[in-house]
């Protein structure tokens, strides 16, 4: 009896351009998101794989809005989440930021320092803005025992001696927690300093503005009338 | 003679099968090192291996590859419990770094090739987290120079292909 035979069909030598869907989907499903978007300009014998893995792995394929979230199980992932789906990202370290908003698919974080960044959480760029210090109503000291504080005055009702009223005294880490309330970005921050960052921060309904790559925050001057401001804002962003 | 027969039980399934390479080479491997091809597994089920089994697209020099792995993994799908095998762990660590280590063109693909066609999921995905690895971190033209593939868009599938991915990677 002769010896048992599996027939196959035999792909010819080592030409990746047709290596088997199967194969390229197992490839792809554990590639990064970005490196998955490479692989899928990559050929095109390879789009019907990609097309697959993407499907699954990145179901976002237009603006609707997505939900970015971290939980305690993945400490310093995140997940993005859309009406559809949940995936996991390897999203840079945005766990022990404070968000502060989004849009145009980047998010932004202020860091332990209060300080505040672009961050895309698909492909992993950030981009620092301006330091906190560069607002016009924040500045840094040292305490006694010689720790960073900030100080913010963040009086809106200025006293006649002194326009800008008494500071309040806040840890790096807290500052952030009062002094953002809301940041518009004008476009996605990778058309460069075309992008403006727009920030309505305190004392209340204080706006101040920066370009990306800007060293300093520019103070918009307001009309007297500083409530309202954040309703105003949301229609523009709309 | 009942003692012996026991202990080539319980070496290794007992029974020999012969694995037959598309030129011609022949490899004895006990039914356990064979069986971790799921593709075997199942011909052994069926009980059509009695006369050795002919692997027409898989090569020597890969399914020698393929051999030396399932003889390395071969304690590890069969023994549980078995003393001897927290030292193995870290041999076999070893020798599935070093084999992952070692692989480049041409030779990866035909062994990705191998393990997809003989069904060994272990084997399949060392492999093709080796590829994804060599992608990591690289632009489409990059991964085109890694494994020798044409550009073959034109330029109004690769505006779209830009297009496609510009609310992520907007450039």
């Amino acid at each position: 009896m002769a010896a048992a035979e599996v027939s196959a069909v035999v792909v010819s030598d080592s030409d990746w351009s047709r290596l088997p869907d199967d194969m390229l989907i197992e490839v792809m499903r554990s590639l990064e998101i970005p490196d998955l978007l490479s692989a899928g300009a990559v050929c095109s014998s390879w789009r019907p794989a990609y097309t697959a893995v993407r499907r699954v792995r990145l179901p976002i394929t237009d603006k609707s809005p997505c939900l970015l979230y971290s939980c305690d199980a993945d400490a310093d992932d995140d997940d993005v989440a859309t009406p559809q789906q949940r995936r996991h990202l390897q999203a840079p370290p945005t766990r022990p930021r404070y968000t502060v908003g989004s849009g145009h698919g980047w998010i932004v974080t202020a860091d332990e320092l209060s300080n505040l960044q672009v961050i895309n959480p698909l492909s992993g760029v950030q981009i620092d803005l301006p330091p906190v210090t560069e607002l016009y109503n924040v500045e840094s000291f040292t305490d006694e025992q010689g720790n960073l504080m900030y100080n913010n005055y963040e009086d809106s009702m200025p006293h006649r001696d002194d326009p800008l009223g008494f500071p309040v005294p806040y840890h790096p880490q807290r500052l952030r927690l009062f002094l953002y309330f809301r940041v518009i970005l004008s476009c996605s921050p990778s058309a460069g300093s075309d992008c403006v960052v727009l920030l309505l921060h305190s004392p209340d309904g204080q706006l101040s503005f920066a370009r990306i790559g800007d060293h300093c925050w520019t103070k918009c001057p307001i009309a007297a009338n500083n409530f309202g401001i954040s309703s105003s804002l949301y229609q523009l962003y709309h | 003679m009942a003692a012996a027969a026991a202990e080539a039980t319980i070496d290794g399934g007992g029974k020999m099968i012969i694995l037959i390479s598309a030129d011609g080479k022949r490899f004895e491997v006990t039914e356990a090192v064979a069986s971790q091809s799921q593709l075997i597994s199942n011909m052994i089920e069926d009980d059509c291996t009695e006369n050795g089994v002919r692997l027409p697209n898989v090569d020597g020099d890969i399914l020698t590859m393929v051999v030396d792995y399932c003889n390395m993994h071969a304690g590890d799908a069969a023994a549980d419990g078995d003393t001897t095998k927290a030292s193995s762990t870290e041999e076999l660590k070893k020798f599935d770094a070093e084999l992952v280590q070692a692989l480049e063109n041409p030779v990866l693909f035909k062994l990705i090739l191998a393990a997809n066609f003989l069904n060994i999921k272990s084997l399949l995905d060392m492999t093709c987290q080796r590829v994804a690895d060599m992608m990591s971190g690289k632009t489409p033209e990059q991964m085109r120079e890694t494994f020798s593939i044409e550009n073959d868009f034109t330029p109004e599938e690769e505006a779209a292909i830009r297009q496609e991915n510009a609310w992520a990677f907007d450039d």
